[in-house]
C-alpha cells in the first residue's frame, strides 16, 4: 500500500522511471479493454496510446480515493467511448452527405470500426461480428457492463469499481443487457 | 378422419415451430459462447515507444500563458468591453446634447429678467 502511495507520487512528479513502469504494468491490460469495446487492432492502440497520454495529463488530479488500477480503467472506458461515439457521429455525417450528393464511399455495415479482431478464429469471425454489432445497438450502460464483463474478462465487483453503479444494478443491467442482446441477435437471425 | 388429419397437421406443425425457436434460442446461446473463445492479442512490440513519442511531442507544445482564457471567454470580455464602450459614448453624446440645452435656457433667462452683468467699465 505504502509502495502504491509512494508510485503515485513519483507518477505525479513526473518520474519518467516511475511513468515506464506504469507503462510496463498496464499497456497490455488497456490494451485489452480497448479491444474488448473496439474490436480493430489499430483503432484499438490508437486509443490505448490516449488513454496513456491522459494518465500522464491528469495523474496529479488523481486523488487517491479508488486504486490506481480502478482510475486507468475508468479513463480507458471513457476514452473508447468517446471514440465510439465520434466515429458514430462521423458514419451519420458521411451517410448525411450522401444523401446530399456528395458521394462518400460508406461502409456496408453500420458498425464504427471495420472488424478486425486477430484474438478471432477465422470461422468465428461472421458470428462474432453479429455480436458485436448486436452489442454497439445496447444502450451505453449496458454497453459497458456487457463488454466489460463477458469481452474484457471483468469481475462484477472490477466492473462496480470501475462504473461507480451498485453491485445489484451492475446485475440488473447485465441481465437486461443479455435479454436484449437475445431479441437483437433472433431479429437478426429471422431477417436473415 | 378428416378432423384427425388436420389434428395431426397442427401438431406436426406446432413442433416445428418449437423447434425452430429452441435452435434460435441455441443458436443465440452458442453465438454468445464464442465470446468466451476469443484469445488475448497481444499489443505491438512498439507500443510503449509510440506512448513514449506522443508524451514527448505533448511536452513540446507550447503552454498557453493562460489557459484558463479559452476562446469562449475571450469572445465574452470582448463583447463586454464592446457594450461599456457604446455605452459610455452613447451617455457622453447625450450628456453634451442636454448641457447646451441647459445653457441656451439658462441664457435666455438671464436675458428675459435683465440679469446680465455689465462687463463694459466705464472710465470718466
Amino acid at each position: 500500500m505504502a509502495n502504491q502511495e509512494e508510485f503515485i507520487e513519483k507518477l505525479k512528479s513526473g518520474n519518467q522511471v516511475a511513468f515506464s513502469q506504469l507503462l510496463d504494468d498496464y499497456q497490455q491490460k488497456v490494451f485489452h479493454t480497448c479491444i474488448s469495446f473496439v474490436p480493430n487492432k489499430e483503432d484499438a492502440e490508437d486509443v490505448a496510446q490516449e488513454v496513456f497520454l491522459e494518465i500522464y495529463k491528469s495523474v496529479s488530479k488523481f486523488k487517491g480515493d479508488s486504486k490506481l488500477s480502478t482510475w486507468i480503467y475508468k479513463i480507458c472506458t471513457n476514452k473508447c467511448l468517446e471514440f465510439i461515439r465520434k466515429k458514430n457521429a462521423k458514419k451519420r455525417f458521411a451517410f448525411m452527405q450522401r444523401i446530399l450528393g456528395n458521394e462518400i464511399p460508406i461502409d456496408k455495415t453500420n458498425f464504427f470500426t471495420e472488424f478486425n479482431h486477430p484474438g478471432i478464429q477465422l470461422e468465428n469471425k461472421e458470428k462474432s461480428e453479429t455480436i458485436f454489432l448486436a452489442i454497439n445497438a445496447l444502450p451505453e450502460s449496458q454497453r459497458v457492463v456487457f463488454t466489460l464483463a463477458k469481452i474484457d474478462g471483468k469481475s462484477y465487483q472490477e466492473i462496480v469499481d470501475i462504473t461507480g453503479k451498485t453491485l445489484s444494478s451492475v446485475e440488473s443491467i447485465m441481465f437486461r443487457a443479455k435479454k436484449n442482446l437475445q431479441k437483437k441477435l433472433e431479429f437478426f437471425y429471422k431477417n436473415e | 378422419m378428416n378432423n384427425e388429419r388436420k389434428f395431426k397437421i397442427k401438431c406436426a406443425s406446432k413442433n416445428i415451430v418449437m423447434k425452430t425457436i429452441k435452435n434460435n434460442n441455441l443458436g443465440n446461446n452458442n453465438t454468445l459462447d464464442i465470446l468466451d473463445s476469443i484469445q488475448k492479442v497481444k499489443v505491438s512490440p512498439f507500443f510503449k515507444s509510440k506512448v513514449l513519442n506522443k508524451i514527448e511531442q505533448h511536452k513540446e507544445e507550447k503552454v498557453p500563458l493562460f489557459p484558463w482564457f479559452t476562446p469562449q471567454l475571450q469572445f465574452a470580455s470582448l463583447a463586454i468591453i464592446l457594450c461599456v464602450n457604446i455605452t459610455v459614448i452613447y451617455y457622453s453624446i447625450s450628456s453634451t446634447e442636454t448641457t447646451e440645452v441647459q445653457l441656451s435656457e439658462f441664457e435666455t433667462f438671464v436675458q428675459e429678467y435683465h440679469l446680465e452683468s455689465s462687463n463694459s467699465i466705464s472710465i470718466n
